[in-house]
């Protein structure tokens, strides 16, 4: 195989990682909006809880738990924390327009970030696992068996939320809030649980990212803020709440990125994303998909 | 006299300085129909949103089959049987007609939050009564032959029905119609009126707002005046016809 075919190929597989990491992100976050019309800015947080977590957990003395049990781990400790963040800020302000929710979710946001300071510095955090440090060369290509993994989970993951939202009678009520609030109460659907329900759905599968792809980059207090900002963009090329078109502009915006960055410019990498995010807003802001009402 | 199966006494509503509502009762007895009509803003649909808790009462209390429901969830007091439609039609419009109808029945035997997240033996078992229920529904409104079809692709009048269709999915104790002739053809109005007429006879207790007085007439055993958040007037739909002080507040200053 030629190096600029290799090159290539290395590249798609690092969009493919990207992609699956802003489609965990976007899912959550799209999920969110459709259901409460909330833009959460403390999204990207919850990814660098997953990622502390994790840190704490590989490094519990004495107990060297398994990867795969870990991983279960952090998205019960994301959703704890997002569970705690709905009970004490979100369910008092849901209710109020997009600038309380943005100012909210902002502060939420710089707590978090704070805490995240105070508690592990600003020094990067590695986090190794078994599957990071395995390299695997499938057709000749070099990659560590932790992408093969995320691309698996990420997959697993979109199509047990489908099956989740369009089959069982949970995830039916999740989707019925989204497209007529007033109707679900009349119907007798707690609205306030279901919105809560979901925010912890969504920080969760924020949270499973963060156990994912901390293994390939490193955990720092900021890493989410433009984690929530790439997420937005993709939700809206998607269409704003509808979750398969986000994940698909998660998967375009992660493999651009990566090939701008091999190709044009490492350091302009998210001049491309936002970019193309501006671009949308001003040429087609009911995104890829157009518009629709509800998940 | 019967016992009440709604009791609405001395509610009072404002709005940023407009009274709303004032002091307003309500008794809705079992078994019938029972109408409020008023002028354009006399407080009806507001009487409506307060009864079903989408808004928040000022003062006075709600009873709804002896139970005080005056500070109650919308959820809660629907789950209690009481169901309403909206004006302005209300469904979920990215689900099938099929799907709208079983969103409308919550079955309250299965509130664990786990077993709702998968499709354990015994949510089969109730989505299947609840199926069965949907074919009923879907066969009496007629809208059988649409029931795989999007919500939002039907007409209005198709859309009025099925919200119609899904108040009716848990065989509530009463039905609040807001509205139900309104915007549709004089077919719907005919269909509506008779389904509303033969429920009401099967003892079905309806209370319907409704600005078509052919059907307020035809269909009522009572009626309710309200006047800028007043009652005016109270009886049967010949006294109404004839009252003065209804008169006035129709066709007077």
């Amino acid at each position: 195989m030629s190096i600029e075919l290799e090159i290539f190929l290395e590249t798609i597989i690092n969009g493919l990682t990207l992609g699956a990491l802003y489609a965990l992100v976007t899912m959550g976050l799209a999920l969110i909006f459709g259901v409460a019309r909330l833009v959460n800015f403390a999204h990207g947080d919850l990814f660098m809880i997953g990622g502390y977590a994790l840190f704490v957990l590989l490094g519990v003395e004495g107990m060297e738990l398994p990867y795969v049990l870990i991983v279960p781990l952090v998205v019960i400790v994301t959703m704890a924390f997002s569970w705690i963040i709905e009970r004490t800020v979100i369910h008092r302000v849901i209710n109020q327009s997009w600038r309380v929710h943005a100012v909210a979710t902002l502060g939420i946001s710089i707590v978090l970030q704070n805490i995240a300071l105070i508690l592990f510095t600003t020094d990067p955090k590695q986090t190794p696992t078994i599957f990071s440090r395995q390299i695997i060369e499938p057709f000749g290509v070099r990659m560590s068996m932790q992408r093969v993994i995320i691309l698996v989970v990420v997959i697993v993951v979109f199509l047990g939320l489908q099956y989740f939202v369009r089959r069982t009678k949970l995830g039916k009520a999740i989707r019925a809030v989204s497209q007529n609030r007033d109707m679900c109460a009349i119907v007798g659907i707690d609205v306030k649980k279901i919105v809560m329900i979901t925010f912890v759905i969504s920080g969760g599968l924020a949270g499973l990212a963060g156990a994912l792809l901390a293994p390939l980059y490193s955990v720092t207090p900021m890493m989410g803020s433009l984690l929530t900002l790439k997420g937005l963009a993709a939700v809206v090329l998607g269409g704003l709440g509808y979750i398969n078109g986000a994940v698909f502009a998660a998967f375009g915006l992660g493999i651009i990125e990566a090939l701008f960055s091999t190709y044009v410019s490492f350091a302009f990498k998210d001049v491309i994303v936002f970019g193309i995010f501006i671009l949308f807003l001003f040429f087609r802001p009911q995104g890829i998909f157009g518009r629709r009402v509800g998940l | 006299m019967p016992d009440t199966l709604l009791e609405v006494r001395k509610l009072t509503k404002h709005f940023a300085g407009v009274t709303a509502l004032l002091d307003v009762d309500i008794d809705v007895y079992p078994g019938e129909l029972l109408s409020l009509i008023g002028p354009n803003g006399s407080g009806k649909t507001t009487m409506f949103n307060c009864i079903s808790g989408l808004l928040k009462i000022d003062t006075g209390s709600v009873r709804f089959k002896g139970a005080d429901i005056t500070r109650k969830r919308p959820d809660q007091i629907a789950r209690l049987g009481l169901r309403r439609t909206f004006q302005d039609v209300r469904n979920f419009p990215n689900m099938t007609v099929m799907d709208n109808l079983l969103m409308a029945i919550q079955q309250q035997q299965e509130d664990n939050l786990i077993a709702r997240a998968f499709r354990t033996p015994r949510i089969q078992e109730y989505e299947a009564i609840a199926y069965e229920r949907a074919r009923d529904v879907l066969e009496l409104t007629e809208l059988t032959r649409v029931k795989d079809q999007v919500a939002g692709s039907l007409s209005y009048g198709q859309r009025k029905l099925l919200e119609f269709a899904c108040a009716l999915m848990p065989d509530p104790d009463l039905i609040l119609l807001d509205d139900p002739a309104a915007a549709v053809s004089a077919t719907m109005i005919t269909r509506m009126k008779a389904y509303i007429r033969e429920l009401n006879q099967q003892g079905k207790t309806f209370l319907v707002v409704e600005h078509n007085m052919k059907v307020v007439m035809d269909l009522s055993q009572r009626i309710i005046v309200l006047d800028h958040g007043q009652k005016i007037a109270e009886g049967t739909p010949d006294m109404i016809r004839s009252d003065q002080k209804v008169l006035e507040a129709y066709f007077g200053d």
